[in-house]
C-alpha cells in the first residue's frame, strides 16, 4: 500500500490530478510560453535597476561622495557616445582594451555550463525520487528537502573547508579550492554548491505535490481499481507532479540564480555574476583613456565606460540564463509528459 | 495530549535555542573579559637557536582567550560577545519591520472601511516579479555603493540599512499578507458576523486580527529566517550589518559592528590558512539564529496537512466550477 494511503481525509470534491485529462497540451504549452514572457517583461524595471544602480551609486575613492551622480553623467555620456560611434563592444580594463561580446561569451558558458546542468538534474531528480521512494522504500524519510533551508554560503564553506582537510590528510590535490587562473577550474565543489540547493528545493517541491495527490479520489480510486504501484505513482501521480515542477521552474531558476552568485564568488570563477557585480567595483575608478574621453566630453572622469556596458549587458545575458533554466525545466517535464501519455 | 505535543514541540525547542542567541545579544558586553578594541600584545617565542621570533596572531584557545584570537589578535569570544546585539537585534528588527510594513501596504486599514461585498471579496495576487532577480542581489546593489567607511555611526547605519531590507522584502510579502486576511475573512464565522450587520472594523478588531496572531508569529519567524540568509549572503560579498571597514593598504574588509555573520565573511579567507576556528565559532552563533528561526516559523504538522486539504479541496472546487 503506499505510504500513507488510506489514512487521510478524502477530499469533499473530486479533483483530477492528471493536468493532462483536463488540458489540452497546447494550453499548456501556451500557459507555460505565456509564464516565460510575464516574467521576461516583469523583469525589465529589475533590469534597469540592476544595470543602473551600481553606476549611479558609485562614489571616488578618494572623496567618498555619497551617492554621487557626477561619474553615472559622465558614463553614461560615454555610453551614449560608444553607442553613436560603434564602440559599444570595446571596453577598457586599464588601458587595455576588451571585446565586451568575447568576455560576455566567454563568461556566459562557465556560467551557463554550472546552472543549466543544474537545474535539468535538480528537474530529473525531483520527479523521479518522490515516486521511486513511495514504489521501493515507502517508509523511507522524504531525502534531503530539508537541506533547501541551509543558505548556499555555508554549504560552499563546508564543502571547501572538507575539500580542505582532504587534501591535507592524503597529501595530494584532491579538489581544487579555488579558481587562481590559468586552467585549474574547480568543478566538483562549485557544481555541488550549485546543485545542493536547487535540487533540495525541487525535491520539496515534488514531495508535497505527490502528497497531496495521493490524498485525491482520482488516485484512491486508482488504487482501489488495483493500478500497479509503479504505474500509480510514475504515471498518475508523477503526472500531476509535473505541472507543480513546470509552475515551481521559475522558483528554481532564481534559486540556481542565487546560488550562482555565491558559488562564483567564494569559488572565485569567472562568471556572470562576477562581471554583474564586481566588474563595476573592482575594475573601476580608472581614469577614461584621452582618447575616449575627449571624444565624450568627460576629460579627468574616473568611471568608464565599461560600467553601464559590462553591467547592462552582464545583466541581459543573466536573465537570458534565467529564462534559458526555465526552458531547460520545463521541456524535460514535456518531454516526459509525452513519455508518459 | 500526544497531539498537543506534536503541535508544540517545535516552538518550545525553537525558544529554547533563541533563549542563548537572545541572553548573549542583551548581556554580552556585560560578560566579555576584554575590551572590544583590546588587541593582544605580539608573542615572541625562542627558538632552539636562542633566538627570539616573533608568533603572529591569530593565537589559538587558551586559559587567556578561551576562543582564541583573530587575525588581528583581538579576542574572539570578546568580538562575539558585542557582535550578538547586532546580529540578534537586526535579524528581529527587520523581521518586524518587514511584516509591519508589509501588512499596511496590505492595505488592512482600508478593508474595515469598505463595504461589505469588498471585505468578502478575494482578490488577485500580483505575479511574484522579485522572483526573477534574487532578493539579496537587490539589498547589494542597493548598498554597495554606501557601505564601505561609511561616515556615520555603525547603528545608524545598520537602521538604514534594516530599513533598506524591509522595502526590498515588501513585493514577496505583501502578497502573502493579502491572502492571509482574505483567507481569515473568508472563513465562516466572519462571514456570519458580517451577515448578522456586526460592525465590521469590530470584527476585524475583535475577530479577524486575533485569528491571524499565530500566522503572524510564524510570518515574523520565518522572514527572521529570510533576513539571517540575506544577512549571510551579503557578508559573502563583503557587506556587514553596520558597514564594512575598508582598508586599503593591505586591501582588508572587517566588520564594523563584529556582528557574527560579520565575523564569518570578514574570516572566510581564514579557512584556505588552515584558522577554521575563526569561521566555526561565529558560524556556530549564526547557526543558532537560523536554526531557532526554523524552527519558531515551522508550522505544526497537522495544521500543513490541513492547508494542503484546504488547498485541493478550493482547487478542486475551482475545476468543477
Amino acid at each position: 500500500m503506499p505510504d500513507g494511503f488510506g489514512q487521510r481525509t478524502p477530499a469533499q470534491k473530486t479533483h483530477t490530478t492528471c493536468e493532462v485529462a483536463i488540458t489540452s497540451p497546447q494550453t499548456i504549452r501556451f500557459a507555460a510560453a505565456g509564464r516565460v514572457l510575464s516574467v521576461a517583461f516583469a523583469s525589465i524595471p529589475t533590469l534597469v535597476a540592476v544595470s543602473l544602480l551600481p553606476t549611479f551609486i558609485a562614489v571616488e575613492p578618494e572623496t567618498r561622495i555619497f551617492l554621487s551622480t557626477s561619474g553615472f553623467e559622465a558614463s553614461l555620456a560615454a555610453f551614449v557616445d560608444d553607442m553613436r560611434t560603434g564602440n559599444v563592444n570595446r571596453f577598457y580594463m586599464g588601458r587595455t582594451p576588451r571585446y565586451l561580446t568575447e568576455e560576455l561569451a566567454r563568461y556566459t558558458k562557465n556560467s551557463a555550463a554550472f546552472i543549466l546542468p543544474a537545474v535539468l538534474i535538480a528537474t530529473a531528480y525531483a520527479f523521479g525520487i518522490p515516486p521511486a521512494r513511495r514504489v521501493v522504500a515507502p517508509r523511507a524519510p522524504a531525502p534531503i528537502g530539508w537541506l533547501a533551508m541551509v543558505p548556499a554560503f555555508v554549504v560552499a564553506m563546508v564543502l571547501q573547508t572538507l575539500a580542505l582537510q582532504i587534501n591535507r590528510a592524503t597529501g595530494i590535490h584532491v579538489f581544487t579550492l579555488a579558481y587562481l587562473g590559468g586552467v585549474g577550474m574547480p568543478v566538483f565543489l562549485p557544481a555541488t554548491t550549485l546543485a545542493l540547493p536547487v535540487v533540495a528545493y525541487s525535491i520539496k517541491t515534488a514531495e508535497n505535490a505527490a502528497h497531496e495527490i495521493a490524498a485525491t479520489d482520482y488516485i484512491r480510486a486508482a488504487v482501489g481499481r488495483a493500478v500497479p504501484p509503479g504505474s500509480l505513482w510514475f504515471r498518475h501521480v508523477g503526472c500531476g507532479v509535473l505541472t507543480r515542477l513546470d509552475d515551481a521552474a521559475p522558483r528554481v531558476a532564481a534559486t540556481a540564480i542565487g546560488t550562482l552568485f555565491i558559488a562564483e564568488r567564494i569559488f572565485n570563477l569567472p562568471g556572470l555574476t562576477v562581471m554583474l557585480i564586481e566588474f563595476p567595483f573592482d575594475r573601476g575608478y580608472q581614469r577614461y583613456p584621452p582618447e575616449v574621453a575627449e571624444v565624450a566630453g568627460v576629460s579627468g572622469a574616473w568611471i568608464t565606460s565599461v560600467q553601464v556596458e559590462v553591467v547592462l549587458f552582464s545583466a541581459v545575458a543573466l536573465v537570458l540564463l534565467y529564462l534559458a533554466a526555465i526552458v531547460v525545466a520545463t521541456s524535460f517535464t514535456a518531454a516526459v509528459r509525452r513519455l508518459l501519455r | 495530549m500526544k497531539h498537543d505535543r506534536k503541535r508544540t514541540t517545535p516552538r518550545l525547542v525553537g525558544l529554547a535555542v533563541a533563549t542563548l542567541p537572545m541572553a548573549l545579544a542583551i548581556f554580552g558586553p556585560l560578560l566579555a573579559p576584554y575590551g572590544v578594541d583590546e588587541q593582544e600584545p605580539l608573542r615572541y617565542e625562542q627558538t632552539a637557536a636562542g633566538e627570539r621570533v616573533p608568533v603572529p596572531p591569530p593565537y589559538p584557545p587558551s586559559r587567556r582567550h578561551l576562543l582564541g584570537t583573530d587575525a588581528h589578535g583581538y579576542d574572539l569570544l570578546t568580538r562575539m560577545l558585542y557582535g550578538a546585539r547586532y546580529t540578534v537585534g537586526f535579524v528581529v528588527a527587520v523581521a518586524g519591520l518587514r511584516v509591519l510594513l508589509a501588512f499596511a501596504a496590505a492595505g488592512i486599514g482600508h478593508v474595515g472601511a469598505h463595504s461589505r461585498e469588498r471585505i468578502l471579496r478575494p482578490r488577485r495576487t500580483a505575479l511574484p516579479v522579485g522572483a526573477a532577480v534574487p532578493e539579496f542581489v537587490v539589498a547589494y546593489i542597493a548598498m554597495v555603493g554606501i557601505a564601505f567607511n561609511p561616515p556615520i555611526p555603525p547603528l545608524t547605519f545598520a537602521l538604514l540599512q534594516a530599513l533598506l531590507l524591509a522595502i526590498i522584502g515588501l513585493p514577496g510579502l505583501v502578497p502573502t499578507i493579502r491572502a492571509m486576511m482574505e483567507r481569515a475573512v473568508a472563513q465562516p464565522f466572519v462571514e456570519a458576523q458580517v451577515a448578522a450587520g456586526a460592525d465590521e472594523r469590530h470584527v476585524l478588531q475583535a475577530t479577524v486580527l486575533p485569528a491571524l496572531a499565530d500566522e503572524f508569529r510564524l510570518l515574523v519567524a520565518h522572514e527572521a529566517l529570510v533576513v539571517s540568509l540575506i544577512i549571510g549572503q551579503l557578508a559573502v560579498f563583503g557587506v556587514f550589518v553596520g558597514g564594512t571597514k575598508q582598508t586599503f593598504d593591505p586591501i582588508e574588509y572587517s566588520s564594523r559592528t563584529h556582528e557574527w555573520v560579520g565575523l564569518i565573511g570578514e574570516n572566510a579567507a581564514e579557512i584556505l590558512g588552515g584558522h577554521v576556528r575563526l569561521v566555526l565559532v561565529p558560524f556556530i552563533g549564526y547557526i543558532l539564529v537560523v536554526a531557532a528561526a526554523a524552527l519558531l516559523a515551522a508550522k505544526p504538522r497537522a495544521r500543513a496537512a490541513a492547508e494542503r486539504r484546504g488547498r485541493f479541496e478550493s482547487a478542486a472546487g475551482g475545476v468543477e466550477g
